[in-house]
């Protein structure tokens, strides 16, 4: 049997396609790893140069409880080599809940391709970035996670819940980044109900409160960097021009 | 006197059967000779560590990259070489899901300055993207057969900017007309170096009787890989 004069030459040049498939196909797969990154709870590394914005242990408290009945609904944040960008909070609440037993599972993350301890700048505007942008969960999707919430015990009522009882609102509002107030309004719209009277002396208590604690914290100097002391403010006032808008709304009516 | 890096080797192929696991435990066991050295199984198979006589089914690299404990298991009559097993814990998800550094990091401290052999998975896939990451020198295994020298230039486009590498023509036997002409005119389609190795009943018996080919009987495979590793060393 004679070899043709070429035959590796040949073999090597037709395995040229698959190399540009490989390509493409490692392409898709590092797309879909993006979004589909996990860890080990203990594997998770501080921020470097620690947490940007003062971790509130009672927030830490009830987001623990919403992730116990919910799990991690949006991934934290992490560099190539595990640290934090942006999630202490839901970190601190996993953290509380791997200490009682109630977690042992991976934790969901979304690995950002670059060095934190390298690139300060870019971890900043990731942190930046998830804190300013929180997802939209629409009306239906507010109901759902409140469905979920009710069936594992949290109470909807209103007021301070009795000993031993988890209020609803406070923990949705935890997880949609939105004031109790406003997903009262938006379970409304998803399935009406009878409307409730409005707790505006409530909400605007909480807003005011919000604001001053801001300000105290802005003119303390020992708290944060100057930025992240700025961006705290501005998020306080936001916060309290929803609650006016919404107040206003509710006036006109 | 600058101390050099020590070498840091992954061997692949992505057609299965060519000899990636003789090749990368024959490698490591003869390196073994002149300097503390490690081979690692990136298979799910886990033949290595048969190969070499030791428990498939220990603790292996899937554990390790998890940041758990693994055996560093021991080979009698080369007390310089150390094997971490592969093994089904190599397609844990989880393993893939976690940052690339944190994984790259781990094989590094496993390693910890030893010369590092890794045998990867044929087909290529995460393990092997990990190997070729970590490794300074890419050895690209096939035989002297259209069906696996069609991997060779699959292989050799992830090598990484800098990395050295060469392809192995493994199982040569000269008798064949096949093989011959591999030998003569493959390396010309190539762009880095070729080595052969030569077929040996010598290998696969040390494989069966799970004997380090540095301890098995004297051939010409070893001659060849004893080449490679000069080539290496350079």
């Amino acid at each position: 049997m004679n070899q043709k004069p070429n035959l590796w030459g040949n073999t090597l040049q037709a395995s040229k396609s698959l190399e540009s498939q490989d390509a493409a196909a490692k392409e898709v797969k590092a797309a879909a790893k993006d979004n589909a990154g996990a860890m080990a709870l203990g594997d998770i590394l501080e921020r470097p140069g620690g947490d940007t914005r003062t971790i509130h242990p009672d927030h830490a408290e009830s987001l623990a409880l919403s992730l116990e009945a919910l799990g991690l609904l949006e991934p934290l944040v992490v560099d190539n080599a595990g640290h934090l960008l942006a999630g202490g909070h839901r970190l601190a609440a996993l953290r509380l809940l791997e200490e009682r037993g109630k977690w042992g599972k991976p934790v969901p993350v979304r690995v950002m391709d670059f060095d934190a301890c390298k690139n300060p700048e870019e971890a900043l505007a990731v942190e930046v970035a998830e804190n300013a942008q929180r997802r939209d969960y629409s009306p239906k999707e507010v109901k759902a996670l409140a469905d979920r919430l009710k069936a594992a015990g949290f109470k909807a009522d209103r007021g301070k819940p009795k000993a031993g009882e988890r209020a609803l609102f406070p923990a949705l509002a935890d997880i949609v980044g939105k004031s109790p107030k406003q997903l009262r309004r938006y379970l409304a719209e998803a399935a009406p109900v009878t409307p409730e009277p409005a707790d505006k002396a409530d909400a605007l208590q909480v807003a005011e409160g919000r604001l001053a604690k801001a300000v105290a914290n802005y003119l303390d100097a020992a708290k944060g960097s100057r930025a992240a002391k700025v961006r705290r403010l501005v998020e306080a006032l936001g916060f309290v021009v929803e609650e006016l808008e919404l107040e206003t709304k509710d006036a006109d009516k | 006197m600058s101390k050099k890096k020590p070498l840091s080797i992954a061997v692949a192929a992505r057609k299965g059967g060519v000899g990636k696991t003789t090749i990368a435990a024959g490698l490591a066991s003869l390196l073994a000779r002149s300097r503390e050295a490690m081979l690692v199984d990136f298979d799910t198979q886990s033949n290595s560590a048969m190969a070499l006589g030791l428990d498939a089914a220990a603790a292996g690299i899937g554990e390790a990259l998890l940041g758990k404990p693994c055996a560093r298991q021991e080979v009698p009559g080369l007390e310089r070489l150390q094997v971490v097993a592969g093994g089904p814990g190599v397609e844990n998800p989880l393993l893939w899901q976690q940052p690339g550094a944190v994984r790259l990091s781990r094989l590094e401290a496993l390693a910890a300055g030893r010369a590092l052999v890794m045998d990867c998975p044929p087909g290529g896939g995460d393990a092997e993207d990990l190997a070729l990451t970590a490794a300074g020198v890419l050895l690209v295994v096939t035989e002297p057969h259209p069906l696996a020298v069609a991997g060779i230039s699959r292989v050799l486009a992830h090598r990484r900017k800098g990395q050295r590498a060469a392809v192995i023509l493994n199982k040569l036997d000269s008798r064949r007309k096949l093989d011959k002409d591999a030998a003569a005119n493959l390396g010309r389609f190539l762009d880095v170096p070729m080595f052969t190795v030569r077929a040996a009943a010598e290998v696969s018996n040390a494989a069966a009787n799970g004997v380090p080919l540095a301890l098995a009987k004297k051939c010409k495979a070893v001659e060849d890989l004893l080449a490679i590793i000069e080539w290496m060393d350079k």
